[in-house]
């Protein structure tokens, strides 16, 4: 009987050994490859010496999107070009039917991507660029997966995910838990006394207008009413709307600019966000620039992968999240610094509202909105 | 001799030549403009009948007409803009005739100081402007509200800049009322004060001899002035967007905005709507030639002789009134920059620490600062140098010849004028990267230097062809009996006269070049942006405050080549 149990106590180490060496030759071997591929795409890339970028407009955008990158891999120059999205899109595709292959990387918002660019078919599937094993390796990521705003899943990768809380509130003009529900927001008590950022035009309209329009217990209903009957002002300058929610003229603000709201916060303005928990309708995740795209024929593609594979790995998002103040969708990276209804977690459900799928969505709300407003 | 206006004694094989380099000029010109007019343009409007996705092969249809023209409140927009049109104009232009007048008929004290004041008033960005007048106005914080509020009898602010009478207050500010006395200050300068005082010695009183004499003999630089801002009154937006937008008050151009500012920008309906204005030009054009050419309006002859009304008593209260004006003008919008380029939040005063010097240090440590204030510089230099230059030859053709094609050319001309300037930088993008010959120019600042010239195209020939047509045909004449050929002439009788008018023309391509983003902003690159995209840039991330060290610094240097230039335009001009 001791012999039989000696007997099987060593076939189990043998076969642990075993498994144990075929597992480290395994990694061995997986690690060899990346790594391989990871030193050859690295020295082609300092051969090209460039990677060349349209992104997003902003100087602390493009501290972090260049000068970040520039320390970490100075034998690569970045030639950068911020701007919104329906600027370099129509000035990209001219370059492009004019033979100017220019651009390596477009990084921005998603409907620039999917509306213009994906269309025209200039770009190229993401995922052969992406080599590092943190960036591949899915645990990292918010609900361990990588984000694509596009239906293939091929394209546009997104790597900010910000909570969208997009109720803004004078603190001194709107009780604590006064709203507790979107349809709140229709009480007689708040008409006259809203400003919403034009859901029309993108930027942060866009990502709440298309969560409340699709949303089973809102719809387009409320947003008619949101819009027709509640005297409701719409601005497109983000900072006016939040000066005029800090001096009282306003006491609701809808779907502002965040980094708006922290700068009115750390100046201690009466100006409060309220918390995605305290609505029992739930809120979106905005991806704001946050978005990256390859592009085909581009003439630095050694250069543009390993850039990607710099932002979108820890440290990449690390600069990217402490210079724009925006959440990554990174999960493995120390949130400090950041406002703390941005951040999104674990075990919540959030609607992306920049997936590709909801785009014909945003035409309707224009009209309706075009049209609740002149009928106002 | 069909094709010139020249007469006298000029030898036949001169003339030959003459007319040889003349047409050799008009085409060289009409070329011009075809290619860097005309096609830009040509685009735009091909593009508004283009349906197909942005990217795609052209197909054409009505599509983006028919959406544009039934989108909600159009028609409402369409109204508003003619009111604000009309207000505007109603007010401005009076009292511009009435300050022009004053500043160059008169002997009111300190007229050169406060010619130069409406001069800076018209550099000054517009959006500075508005955040003046908004923290002034503003119904609820504005400080004059507040002011006035504090006192005994009043409850509350009667102001309000969120209103139709706020916007037009701010046009009136911004942009109306200086860019009038400035172009109408040198020309009635130039007149002949012999009429006046023909009229005075007749028993005309003075202010009746201005309505009778000086304003009907200014019959041409008054009419371009008035089609020059009627047509821009139909482009220009930033005043409704910030103050109308948020009372759901639109215009016919925050309605064409709006469409820009979509993602996708629906270029196709955005340039129907730009198209349309192209048919205002084509009515206001031949009525505003037609006006012109009607009748001689000759100010500045051989006799010419400068002289001045004297005012009595009254001087001291048009110098009041005028100081009243300018300080509205100049030091609200300035001020208004200045401190908010200081201040933590602008607007909050009553923050712990509202003053700060962390936006100069932002903006001035900006790792792109130098660099764009070096492209700045090059391209406004290079717009105000080549501008006067060119713009001289087409009004001196359109003006002084009887060449073929110098109505087509006087017309394209205008074209720039009526097209937005995110319209049109968007016909230069498709232009020079559709011309092979223009590729390798793409990302140098040389694109630059031509679109915004053209971007000021309108303005400074519509100015110097109102000069030529003041200036006497008899001082030329004079030139070529003496032996001089056209271009010895040229040089030396018709530019001198003009000098001052040519420098004018210089300094506002120069200023307009130095604080363009619409037009530039598709064309600009990493190697060629300015400090203008560069405050853009602060803009879009909320750092108006930042920005505001850019529009200052811009203001700096645009008053410091506006002084500079004024006074080479006093030594140089007729004055002395």
């Amino acid at each position: 009987m001791v012999q039989v149990y000696r007997s099987s106590r060593v076939l189990f180490w043998m076969v642990l050994w075993v498994v144990a060496l075929i597992t480290a030759a395994h990694s061995a071997e997986q690690k060899a490859a990346w790594q391989g591929e990871w030193e050859k795409i690295m020295q082609a890339a300092r051969q090209e010496g460039v990677v060349a970028i349209y992104g997003p407009p902003g100087t602390e955008r493009r501290k972090a999107l260049v000068d970040s990158f520039q320390k970490a891999h100075p034998a690569i120059r970045v030639e950068y070009l911020g701007g919104t999205g329906r600027d370099e899109a129509p000035r990209m595709l001219a370059e492009r039917k004019a033979g100017r292959f220019i651009i390596d990387l477009h990084i921005g918002g998603t409907t620039t991507i999917n509306a213009t660019l994906k269309p025209a078919g200039v770009l190229e599937p993401i995922r052969p660029y992406l080599i590092l094993p943190e960036v591949t390796d899915p645990s990292g990521w918010l609900k361990r997966r990588l984000w694509f705003a596009d239906d293939e899943e091929r394209y546009n990768l997104m790597f900010q995910g910000d909570v969208a809380a997009f109720v803004v509130v004078n603190t001194g003009l709107v009780e604590k838990g006064e709203i507790t529900s979107y349809w709140d927001l229709l009480k007689p008590k708040w008409r006259g006394r809203i400003v919403a950022a034009d859901p029309r035009s993108p930027g942060q309209g866009g990502v709440p207008s298309v969560f409340l329009y699709s949303h089973p217990k809102i719809g387009p209903g409320f947003f008619e009413r949101l819009f027709k009957e509640t005297e409701i002002t719409v601005s497109s300058d983000a900072r006016q709307m939040v000066d005029w929610l800090a001096q009282g003229r306003y006491a609701i603000h809808l779907f502002p600019d965040h980094s708006e709201v922290k700068k009115a916060i750390d100046l201690r303005l009466p100006v409060a966000i309220l918390p995605s928990e305290q609505f029992k309708e739930g809120v979106p995740l905005g991806v704001g620039f946050g978005s990256v795209a390859v592009l085909n024929r581009a003439p630095h593609p050694n250069a543009a992968g390993v850039y990607l594979n710099w932002l979108l790995s820890r440290e990449g998002q690390m600069a990217w999240q402490t210079l724009t103040g925006s959440s990554s969708l990174r999960m493995d990276i120390s949130r400090e610094g950041l406002p703390p209804w941005i951040v999104p977690r674990e075990g919540v459900e959030y609607m992306a509202g920049g997936l590709e799928r909801y785009l014909p969505l945003r035409s309707e709300i224009r009209k309706l909105v075009d049209r609740a407003l002149a009928g106002k | 001799m069909s094709t010139l206006t020249h007469s006298g004694p000029v030898a036949i094989a001169s003339r030959r030549e003459w007319i040889d380099r003349a047409h050799l000029l008009m085409l060289f010109l009409l070329g011009s403009l075809s290619f860097f007019v005309l096609y830009p343009v040509v685009l735009i409007v091909l593009h508004s009948f283009n349906i197909a996705p942005m990217g795609a092969a052209l197909h054409f249809g009505l599509g983006h007409w028919a959406e544009a023209f039934s989108t909600p409140g159009i028609l409402d927009a369409i109204l508003n803009t003619f009111k604000i049109v009309l207000a505007r104009q109603a007010i401005s232009f009076p009292l511009a005739i009435f300050i022009a007048w004053l500043l160059a008929r008169t002997n009111v004290p300190g007229r050169d100081g406060f010619e130069f004041m409406f001069w800076l008033a018209f550099f000054l960005p517009s959006l500075s402007v508005i955040i003046g007048w908004v923290l002034l106005l503003d119904p609820q914080v504005g400080l004059l509200n507040r002011w006035l509020a504090q006192l005994p009898f009043v409850e509350r602010g009667p102001f309000n800049i969120y209103s139709f009478w706020g916007i037009v207050w701010v046009h009136l500010m911004a942009n109306s009322i200086d860019v009038k006395v400035m172009l109408l200050t040198p020309a009635l300068r130039r007149m002949d004060g012999a009429l006046e005082e023909a009229s005075r010695m007749s028993g005309g009183s003075t202010l009746g001899t201005m309505a009778r004499i000086t304003v009907p003999i200014m019959t041409p630089t008054l009419v371009v002035i008035f089609v020059l801002s009627m047509i821009r009154s139909l482009s220009s937006f930033e005043i409704e967007l910030l103050l109308g937008v948020p009372i759901n008050f639109w215009v016919y151009s925050t309605k064409m905005v709006q469409l820009l500012r979509l993602e996708p920008p629906l270029y196709g309906q955005a340039t129907a709507l730009g198209s349309t204005i192209l048919l205002f030009l084509l009515l206001m054009i031949p009525l505003q030639r037609w006006f012109s050419m009607r009748r001689e309006f000759t100010t500045v002859t051989g006799q010419y002789r400068p002289t001045l009304i004297d005012l009595g008593r009254w001087k001291y209260l048009a110098c009041a009134s005028l100081l009243a004006v300018v300080f509205l003008l100049t030091v609200v919008p300035l001020a208004a920059t200045v401190v908010a380029s200081f201040m933590a939040r602008f607007g909050f005063f009553h923050l712990p620490e509202p003053w700060t010097l962390a936006h100069w240090k932002m903006a001035l440590g900006d790792s792109l600062f130098l660099k764009s204030l070096g492209n700045t510089l090059l391209m406004a230099l290079g717009a105000g140098l080549s501008a006067p230059i060119l713009f001289s030859l087409i009004a001196y053709v359109s003006v002084r010849t009887r060449l073929p094609g110098r109505a087509l050319l006087d017309f394209l001309s205008w074209l720039p004028w009526a097209i937005p300037g995110m319209l049109l930088g968007l016909g230069f993008l498709w232009v020079f990267l559709g011309t092979p010959i223009f590729r390798p120019l793409y990302g140098t600042i040389f694109l630059l230097v031509i679109a915004t010239v053209v971007g000021s195209m309108t303005t400074g020939t519509q100015i110097l062809k109102s000069g030529l047509l003041q200036l006497g045909k008899d001082l030329e004449e004079a030139g070529r009996m003496m032996g001089g050929s056209w271009w010895s002439t040229y040089i030396k009788v018709v530019l001198p006269l003009m000098m001052p008018t040519l420098i004018l023309v210089g300094v506002m391509s120069f200023i307009s070049a130095a604080r363009d983003v619409t037009t530039i902003i598709l064309l600009a690159t990493f190697e060629t942006r300015t400090l203008a995209v560069l405050a853009l840039d602060f803009i879009s991330e909320g750092l108006r405050e930042a920005a505001t060290v850019m529009a200052v610094i811009i203001a700096l240097l645009t008053t410091g080549v506006a002084l500079a230039a004024r006074m080479l335009g006093l030594q140089a001009g007729l004055r002395d």
